[in-house]
């Protein structure tokens, strides 16, 4: 469908003491866009993102996110509403297998509750399954079906980027904001991810908000970009006009 | 699937019917119902530290806090035992409740901190209403268990009420521990903003991992006041505390077995250390101090290793 707008931020103000980390910041993406979202280290984007998901609170503005103000929303809250993160610094549950890890996801949707989970009721056993059966359906969809078993800590960088998206998604979220989810990964685990959001994006019909460092793969993945420079948005528009912003060029060259 | 889900928990039944088959002296049924009170209170305890990784100071306090309740409402107001029993676990699961409440909605360890805090105040007051708890000298006159006409006096009879519930312990921590919530505690100890961020209230799920690990403290309580029938506030403080922690540590930390084999090691060691006499207590922390430095993940930790060395895969995996 598209154009219908499911998230907005609006004139989001945060300052750490001294540091005003975003200054009046305004976004809003549309049902099924990917928004990418980039800036120098240090712009904001992913205290944007902490906002955003609810993990820290803004001094000014508010978010919106599929027409409700969640500002004060607490994060879990947030997530349960469809909207789904990674982080920046990889964060797995390192000690946990990967079907684990998607597991967790998984079992947020499950119905069983406290004491059918305590004296082992039969609504249990069905939530089980069901987690299992999802996460083992997302496990193949990124491609980690031979690491099933294996504990997230153990595997390689890239791969644990993938037990962290399919985590993601097993939540079955409508709006998924990926940080920095490419960086560190050789260019043709990068190329693979991009095919993966491709992939999954039509499949479940996604919302992306990206920040990424890497253009090529901001650039190829996003309809849409927003530069955010020392706090500020400083320019928005196709990927092809924000290459030849000078504005932006400005802020990334005098770095 | 489910019958070997439940495998490790029927041998475990085994062990406790075999127990008093073999060891049938009057000590060693002694020993072993305390191995088993020991095992309740570690279970809890392991659930909330090895699992969830919120760490209690003060768990001795709730062991206390059960045995006192038991003893006053049996000794001083003929109450039931069971329903005595059942009272106490209700309310240390209020009192844990509320102590929970305000300390887990902060990150850190404020909870290690506040459980420090009411594990010593409710020594003093285990000393010091004196005309409730029989202050510092001790409670005395606690009757034994009962059920319809039957007293459980001697050491076999209470050896069986305890295993029963013991047993019943086990097989709910381990029903904790293997689905939806056991997951849910494991993955909030390695990362607890990436749980909230999946959507999981992670607050509910630690006071409710607290409040259970408060309520199996206070059924051992409850059983040991039963057992010895005198109780007095020395063997509810810090240093109880302490032990109760170690018996996680030295077991397993997040490995229900672990937590088992912890509390029995840890119990039966000081009756074996008596031959060292005087010097018991440099053996005992020496060995502590070994098992710490070598194995890391406990007992149950080691044994996984040499087990996931034989199988040539690389052990501990279910962790
Ligand atoms: N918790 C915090 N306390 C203090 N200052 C913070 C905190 N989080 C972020 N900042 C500051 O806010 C500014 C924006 O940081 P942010 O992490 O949002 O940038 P970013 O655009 O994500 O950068 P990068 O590309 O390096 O990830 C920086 O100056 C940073 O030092
Ligand atoms: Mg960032």
């Amino acid at each position: 469908m598209g154009n219908s707008k499911i998230l907005g931020a609006e004139r989001i103000v945060k300052h750490f003491g001294g540091v005003k980390a975003l200054d009046d910041v305004s976004l809003s993406i549309s049902q099924e866009e990917v928004l990418g979202l980039i800036g120098p280290n240090g712009a904001g984007k992913t205290t944007l993102f902490n906002i955003i998901s609810g993990f820290i609170k803004p001094d000014g503005g508010k978010v919106i996110f599929k027409g409700v103000d969640i500002t004060s929303h607490p994060p879990h809250k947030i997530a349960r509403m469809g909207m789904s993160r990674t982080f920046q610094n990889l964060r797995v549950f390192s000690e946990m297998s990967v079907i684990e890890n998607i597991m967790v996801g998984a079992d947020v949707l499950t119905s069983a509750g406290f004491f059918s989970n305590l004296f082992a009721f039969p609504s249990i056993w069905k939530s089980e399954r069901e987690s299992i059966e999802k996460a083992e359906y997302f496990l193949e969809e990124v491609g980690l079906q031979d690491f099933r078993n294996t504990p997230a800590g153990d595997l390689p960088f890239g791969k644990m980027r993938l037990v962290e998206l399919a985590r993601a998604l097993v939540t079955e979220p409508e709006l998924l904001l990926l940080d920095e989810i490419a960086s560190g990964l050789n260019t043709s685990e990068t190329l693979d991810l991009m095919e993966l959001l491709f992939k999954v994006k039509e499949k479940h019909n996604l919302t992306i908000l990206v920040v990424e460092h890497d253009m090529d793969f901001l650039m190829n993945l996003a309809e849409r970009v927003v530069v955010l420079n020392f706090g500020r948005v400083i320019a928005e528009g196709s990927p092809d006009e924000i290459k030849k912003d000078p504005q932006v060029i400005a802020a990334y060259l005098g770095e | 699937m489910r019958l070997k889900r439940y495998a490790d928990i029927l041998i475990f039944a085994l062990l406790l019917i075999a127990y008093p088959l073999i060891i049938t002296d009057n000590y060693g049924l002694n020993v072993g119902i305390f191995a088993l009170e020991n095992i309740i209170t570690v279970t809890g305890l392991n659930l909330l530290m090895g699992y969830a990784g919120q760490i209690s100071l003060g768990h001795a306090g709730f062991v206390g806090l059960g045995a006192y309740i038991s003893a006053i409402l049996t000794a001083t107001y003929h109450w039931n035992c069971w329903l005595a029993m059942i009272t106490a676990f209700v309310l240390v699961g209020i009192v844990a409740f509320f102590v929970a409440l305000p300390t887990l909605k902060l990150r850190g360890h404020y909870l290690a901190m506040a459980t420090l805090g009411l594990g010593m105040i409710l020594y003093i007051f285990f000393s010091q209403l004196v005309d409730i708890t029989g202050g510092p000298s001790g409670f005395v006159g606690i009757p034994y268990m009962r059920f319809g006409s039957l007293t459980f006096s001697s050491y076999s009879t209470i050896y069986v009420v305890t295993a029963m519930i013991t047993f019943v312990i086990i097989w709910l921590s381990k029903n904790l521990a293997s689905f939806k919530a056991g997951r849910i505690f494991r993955a909030i100890h390695q990362d607890e903003e990436a749980v909230v961020a999946l959507g999981v209230n992670t607050y509910h799920y630690k006071v409710l991992v607290f409040v259970v690990s408060a309520v199996f403290a206070s059924i051992a309580g409850s059983l040991y006041a039963h057992t010895v029938i005198f109780i007095s506030p020395a063997s509810f403080g810090f240093k109880r505390s302490i032990q109760l922690v170690t018996m996680v540590m030295v077991g397993g930390m997040g490995n229900i077995w672990g937590g088992v084999t912890g509390a029995i090691f840890l119990t039966y060691l000081p009756e074996f250390l008596r031959i060292f006499e005087d010097y018991d207590i440099i053996v005992y922390g020496s060995l502590l101090i070994l098992v710490i430095i070598f194995m890391p993940g406990g007992i149950a930790g080691a044994v996984e290793d040499i087990y996931g060395k034989f199988k040539n895969t690389g052990g501990r995996e279910d962790r």
